[in-house]
């Protein structure tokens, strides 16, 4: 199980004061780790090669098309403008980038979700600063990455979120400020706009007295269940049904696990689909686990991996979820959670080694984590200067 | 007493002088008062207005002393406490002051920033229990007052801080994200800039006369904030050290620094001594002045490091540093002291002491306008120890390369 060799050296990666019996053991470990498991430096400026620049390439999220994993940034300095990246997973590095400067629409971010479509296509949106956001379509097949709008859902909204159908033919989304939903259809390149899950007058209103960050409480994530229904929260974290074949939304009187009275800005913050039809979410403010089985409706709280909020990215590989916990000032570290027998166990902090620097180093704003072909995953930070990790679970 | 007993001690086993240099030129000074002392950690600082020198003394769990070194009368006083001065409350429990005490030289206060000491803020790593963060502090040297400004990055440490004394903002490191922070002290106003080092914080921070602050990446390579375009210079190359050298040594990047002038002079985690002269717009040039102590019958890659964080260049433009520390030392449990011409980059041994005396010494550049040069330094107590680091008892040392102490 190497992911116990990544945690069990994080401490020397954190920068510990290694003990002066510990050295030459330090030392020794090492030479020569660079195998499988290693991360690739997006931004640190070099000599030779494409980064991403300093300051604009946070990664927001991440999906693959083709040999590329495809990527968009969320800038943490102002003046710097989101990015839309491809990495050739093969070479191991990135291939190139544009930026939102070609949208010429200042001011807004992409929205927290990125999607594949059919032939090397990937989908975003925009949103922010009050303005109409868009749908974006990205093509990473040609010789640079290439990025159009498809238009806007509607007027003074932008795309908070997106997530496919499985038969890629249409695009669903939450529309921010409102929270509504929305289903865009590829083929006649029209969006159905449901405004059920818009917040009401109430979730506003609590909203407002705990005065949070204007994002926490809009929907982040929809899952579609094995029979084409899409999932998602609107205020105070009750779950809505999408069906696409009666075109309607559904409020499902199901609530979101939560501490006592942190409700008013829970939301779903990720999803993954099980082998055994079951639906695994995780929520944003107490970093909950639960099940939900799309035939019953039934939703069972399956606990918290640690103290921290924001269950915030999952995969499953062989009956095992592993996942990852955290946000800000407490560090994302990685869990796993054992689907047949039950039981979390929490991983830590990822430690892993950069060929870039010759050491290890560890990720203290870990955002995403994505299965790829291979068997691998793949992790994005959210971070200064990002790396892409790739892991063998 | 003890002083007296510790300067004989250190002057039975000192090994050679040069040009003149005989043991009156040095001073050991003890702390008084603070029976659990247990290290200090690069936390010195020179005031010119008030000519003291101010260093934080911790017992490395919760206690931090404020003592001053009045450099005109050659007295030590204990003047404050991080937790009684800053006002903090039990669960704001600090362990160590890990900045340099830095001088403001527009309110002629002392900043520094305060930290958990690892083990204990890792072992709690997942909170929220453990360690609420590092605060910025400042103690005021005529009024002995010591005032927290706020905190960093919640549950982070603050392991570093310099001043922009022309924008009068602070620097500071934060840790173990190693995020570069700015503190606007007209203001108020905190700024995070992201992290810039995630294999380790390390533990250089410096400025120049533009406002502008250097520090190393993951790769070793020189960092500098650009204070007037408010963004980072990266270079493009690692500061110089063997083929050989390891990432994980290259990844801590410098340890002290030094200032003749225009002129910087760094030490490294590999043990090489480094030229730097900074410019106002981007990066300036680097240059070799081999490693700390050059033996031929050594490897190159067998001193890893300098141990202890320590440089100074005195009025005599020559580099002076201990070496040893943490486990690493030239001899075996000694710690020797080293003078360098850095224009012919030739090192003499001036002083070899046992660990019992002298194990390893921290500050970059305390040199008071009298020539003299301070180290916070400590010894291996043989019983005492407190926190992490093991056995340990922090005194002051002064030197003096042109002139006996009194």
């Amino acid at each position: 199980m190497n992911i116990m060799n990544h945690i069990a050296c994080g401490a020397l990666a954190l920068g510990l004061t290694v003990p002066v019996a510990a050295a030459s053991k330090s030392e020794q470990y090492f030479k020569g780790v660079f195998g499988q498991d290693s991360a690739v430096d997006l931004a640190h400026p070099k000599k030779e090669g494409k980064t991403l620049p300093v300051g604009g390439a946070n990664i927001r999220a991440i999906v693959q098309t083709g040999k590329y994993i495809v990527g968009v940034t969320a800038p943490q300095y102002p003046n710097k403008s989101p990015c839309i990246f491809r990495f050739d997973v093969q070479k191991g590095a990135l291939e190139d980038f544009t930026d939102f400067n070609t949208l010429k629409k200042p001011g807004v971010v992409p929205s927290h979700a990125l999607v594949a479509g059919d032939s090397g296509l990937a989908y975003a949106g925009t949103f922010g600063n009050g303005q109409t956001g868009e749908l974006l379509e990205i093509n990473s097949t040609g010789a640079a990455v290439a990025v159009k709008t498809l238009g806007k859902i509607r007027d003074k909204e932008g795309v908070f979120t997106v997530a496919i159908s499985p038969d890629k033919k249409t695009l669903y989304g939450i529309l921010y400020p409102s929270n509504a939903f929305f289903a865009y259809d590829f083929a006649k390149r029209t969006a159905a706009v449901f405004d059920e899950t818009v917040f009401d007058a109430v979730t506003r209103d609590m909203i407002s007295q705990v005065h949070s960050g204007e994002e926490e409480p809009y929907c982040k994530a929809l899952g579609i269940d094995v029979s084409g229904k899409v999932y998602g929260s609107t205020g105070q974290g009750m779950l809505f049904r999408f069906d696409p074949v009666a075109k309607k939304i559904e409020m499902l009187n199901l609530q979101l696990p939560y501490i006592p009275w942190r409700v008013h800005t829970n939301r779903v913050e990720s999803w993954v689909n099980g082998p055994d039809g079951m639906l695994y979410g995780g929520t944003s403010i107490d970093g909950f686990l639960f099940k939900l089985d799309p035939k019953t409706l039934m939703l069972v709280n399956l606990g918290k991996p640690n103290s921290a909020g924001n269950l915030k990215s999952m995969v499953i590989i062989d009956n095992t979820i592993y996942g990852l916990v955290g946000e800000g000032a407490h560090f994302p570290q990685m869990f796993s959670y054992n689907l047949k027998s039950g039981g979390f166990d929490v991983l830590g902090l990822i430690s892993i080694s950069i060929p870039m620097a010759r050491t290890r180093y560890t990720a203290y704003a870990a955002k995403s984590i994505l299965r790829l072909p291979d068997g691998r995953v793949v992790i994005s930070e959210e971070d200064l200067l990002p790396s892409l990790i790739f892991m063998k679970l | 007493m003890l002083r007296m007993r510790t300067l004989v001690l250190g002057l039975l086993v000192l090994w050679a002088t040069s040009f003149g240099i005989s043991p009156g030129n040095l001073k050991f000074v003890e702390y008084p008062g603070f029976d659990e002392k247990h290290s200090t950690w690069g936390s010195i600082g020179y005031s010119a207005k008030y000519d003291k020198v101010i260093i934080g003394v911790c017992n490395h769990i919760n206690k931090v002393a404020i003592y001053e070194y009045d450099c005109a009368k050659g007295t030590m006083s204990l003047r404050n406490w991080v937790a009684k001065g800053g006002h903090l409350q039990p669960f704001q429990w600090q362990a160590k002051i890990h900045t340099p005490i830095v001088e403001n030289k527009k309110d002629g206060w002392m900043y520094f920033g305060t930290d958990a000491g690892e083990s204990k803020a890792e072992y709690y790593m997942d909170h929220p229990d453990g360690y609420v963060g590092g605060f910025f502090m400042r103690y005021n040297p005529k009024t002995f007052e010591l005032e927290a400004l706020g905190q960093g990055l919640k549950q982070q440490s603050l392991k570093e801080l310099q001043i922009d004394q022309i924008r009068q903002r602070l620097y500071g490191i934060a840790y173990p994200s190693a995020h570069f922070l700015i503190k606007d002290l007209k203001s108020d106003s905190l700024y995070d800039k992201g992290g810039l080092n995630k294999g380790h914080v390390s533990r250089v921070l410096f400025t120049d006369d533009w406002g502008n602050a250097y520090y190393n990446d993951i790769r070793g390579h020189l960092v500098k904030y650009q204070a007037d375009a408010d963004s980072f210079i990266f270079a493009l190359d690692s500061l110089p050290h063997y083929p050989t050298t390891e990432g994980w040594i290259i990844r801590t990047g410098m340890r002290a620094w030094a200032r003749d002038k225009d002129t910087y002079f760094i030490m490294t985690h590999w043990g090489r001594l480094l030229s730097f002269i900074p410019q106002e717009k981007g990066l300036g040039p680097v240059g070799n002045i081999g490693d700390l102590w050059e033996d031929p019958s050594r490897s190159v890659d067998s001193v890893i490091s300098a141990g202890a964080p320590n440089l100074a260049c005195g009025a005599n433009h020559k580099l002076y540093y201990w070496v040893g520390g943490h486990g690493h030392y030239l001899l075996p449990d000694t710690a020797v002291f080293i003078e360098c011409d850095p224009k012919t980059k030739n090192k003499t041994i001036l002083y070899k002491f046992p660990i019992k005396t002298v194990m390893e010494c921290t500050g970059s550049q305390i040199v008071d306008k009298r020539g003299n040069i301070y180290f916070a330094a400590r010894r291996n107590a043989g019983t005492r120890s407190y926190g992490e680091s093991g056995t340990s008892e922090p005194f002051l040392i002064i030197f003096n390369p042109q002139k006996e102490l009194k």
